[in-house]
C-alpha cells in the first residue's frame, strides 16, 4: 500500500479505495453475510486514509452501500484529523455510486477514465464486478492491490492485481497493520488455534484410513 | 473525545451482538422477539440510508455542477434522472408505465450489456495472465487449458480423457485449496467478529485506539 500510495504521489494522481458491492442490491451491507469482510475492509481504510494524509495523496473512496459512507467519512476525518491535516479532507471524495452492481461497476469505470487514478485498492465483500473495476484500474496503469475472504472472485483478483490479501489474510490485515498488543495477541491464538484444527484433522484422517469411524467415537 | 463518539459505538455492537447470538444459541421467546425487533430495526436503517446515499450524490453533483468541472453536463443528466425516477415512482409506485419504462428500456438492458462485457474482460485478463512467464504460470496455463478441454466439446473429441483430467482438477486440487481458504477464513472471521464485540477493534468506526 506504501509503494501504491508513494506512486499516485508521484504522478500527482489520485488514490481509489472500495469495499466493493457486498450484496448491497438484496438488502444486503453490513447487516449481511456480507458484513464482516466490508467492516475488515473499512479497517484498512483507516490505514489508506492515513498514508494519503501523510503523503499528500488524493484519496477517493466509492461505496455501493449507502450506510457505510457516514463510517468511511468519520474513519478518513478521523486519519486526516491525527495526522493534522484536516483541512486537506474533502468530504466530496466520499461518493455512493449506486447499490446496483453494474450501475456500481459503470460508474467506477467512469470516474477512473476521468480522475486518471493511479492507485487502486480494494478491500471487502466483491461481486462480479470486481472483474471490471479491476480489469478498468489495469487499463490506466494503476497500481493494484485487493483483498477478500470470498472464494468466487479470488481468481479474478489474483490474475489482474499486484498485490492480494486471500481469506484469513485479509483478516489478518487490519491487525498486522496495528500496533496493539492485544490485537496481535489475538491473532497468534486464532494462528494456534488453527494449527491445532490442522493437526485434529490430519489425526482424525489417519485413524480413518486404519478403519475407525472418529465420528461414531466423536458422538459417544 | 466524547463518550458518546468514542464509546457508545461499542457498546451498541456488543449489546446487539451479544442478542443476536444468544438468540442463535438459545431458544427463549423474550430473546427471540428481540432479536426479531433488532433485526427490522436494521432493515428500517439500511432503508433510511438510501437517502444519506442520494443526498451524497446530490451534493457532489451540486458542486461539479457550479464549479463548471470537466464533464459537468453529464451531473445535470445525473441529477435530473434521479429526481425523474424518484418523482414517478413516489407518484405512480414502481409499477406506474413510466416507472416501468425507465426500469424495462433503460436500465434492465444497461444492467445487461454490463453484464455480458465481462466475457471480454475475463478474455482480457485472461490473456495477460494465463503465459508461461515461469513455473507456476506456467503450471496456471496447463490448468487452464486442461480444464478449458474439459468444458468445450472438442476436449472428448480429442481425447475421451480430457473430461476426467479436468474433473481431478476441479475436485481434487481447486476444492482442496477452496475449502483450505475458506476454513481458514471462517477461524479469521470469528476472530474478527469476537475483537468487534469486545470492543478491541474500533477502526471499522473511524477510532484508531
Amino acid at each position: 500500500m506504501e509503494e501504491g500510495i508513494g506512486r499516485a504521489v508521484e504522478l500527482g494522481r489520485p488514490v481509489h479505495w472500495t469495499p466493493g458491492y457486498g450484496s448491497a442490491e438484496h438488502a444486503g451491507g453490513i447487516g449481511s453475510t456480507s458484513g464482516l469482510s466490508l467492516l475488515s475492509g473499512m479497517t484498512i481504510l483507516g490505514h489508506v486514509a492515513k498514508l494519503c494524509a501523510q503523503r499528500g495523496a488524493d484519496l477517493i473512496s466509492t461505496f455501493a452501500n449507502p450506510e457505510l459512507v457516514p463510517l468511511a467519512t468519520e474513519i478518513i476525518k478521523e486519519a486526516f484529523r491525527s495526522e493534522n491535516k484536516l483541512d486537506e479532507f474533502k468530504s466530496e471524495n466520499v461518493q455512493f455510486i449506486s447499490s446496483r452492481q453494474y450501475a456500481f461497476a459503470t460508474g467506477l469505470l467512469g470516474l477512473f477514465q476521468r480522475e486518471k487514478i493511479a492507485t487502486n485498492i480494494m478491500t471487502g465483500s466483491f461481486g462480479a464486478e470486481a472483474l471490471i473495476v479491476a480489469e478498468g484500474a489495469q487499463m490506466l496503469g494503476a497500481f493494484q492491490v485487493a483483498g477478500s475472504d470470498g472464494t468466487t472472485q479470488l481468481p479474478v483478483i489474483f490474475a489482474i492485481c499486484d498485490y492480494t490479501l486471500i481469506g484469513e489474510e485479509f483478516f489478518a490485515a487490519a491487525v498486522y497493520l496495528s500496533d496493539d498488543p492485544i490485537q496481535r495477541g489475538a491473532l497468534r491464538g486464532q494462528d494456534l488455534f488453527k494449527f491445532g484444527l490442522i493437526a485434529f484433522t490430519i489425526v482424525a484422517m489417519i485413524i480413518t484410513v486404519l478403519g475407525f469411524n472418529i465420528v461414531t467415537y466423536l458422538k459417544m | 473525545m466524547s463518550i458518546i463518539r468514542r464509546d457508545l459505538p461499542v457498546w451498541i455492537a456488543f449489546l446487539v451482538g451479544v442478542i443476536l447470538l444468544s438468540d442463535y444459541v438459545f431458544s427463549l421467546p423474550a430473546l427471540k422477539s428481540t432479536a426479531s425487533t433488532i433485526t427490522n430495526w436494521a432493515v428500517i436503517v439500511t432503508a433510511f440510508s438510501f437517502g444519506i446515499g442520494a443526498l451524497n450524490i446530490i451534493q457532489r453533483q451540486s458542486k461539479v455542477i457550479i464549479r463548471r468541472e470537466k464533464y459537468w453536463i453529464y451531473s445535470i443528466v445525473l441529477i435530473i434522472t434521479l429526481f425523474g425516477t424518484l418523482g414517478i415512482g413516489l407518484i405512480g409506485t414502481i409499477n406506474h408505465p413510466y416507472y416501468r419504462i425507465i426500469f424495462d428500456n433503460m436500465m434492465a438492458p444497461l444492467n445487461v450489456t454490463m453484464s455480458s462485457m465481462l466475457a471480454f474482460f475475463l478474455a482480457s485478463a485472461a490473456f495477460r495472465v494465463i503465459r508461461a512467464k515461469n513455473f507456476e504460470s506456467a503450471l496456471l496455463l496447463i490448468a487452464a487449458l486442461l480444464v478449458m478441454l474439459q468444458n468445450a466439446p472438442i476436449g472428448q473429441l480429442i481425447w475421451p480423457g480430457f473430461p476426467i483430467l479436468g474433473d481431478f482438477f476441479i475436485t481434487g486440487f481447486a476444492a482442496g485449496g477452496n475449502r483450505g481458504i475458506q476454513i481458514g477464513a471462517a477461524i479469521a472471521s470469528i476472530g474478527f467478529g469476537i475483537r468487534i464485540l469486545l470492543g478491541q477493534e474500533k477502526r471499522w468506526f473511524g477510532r484508531s485506539e
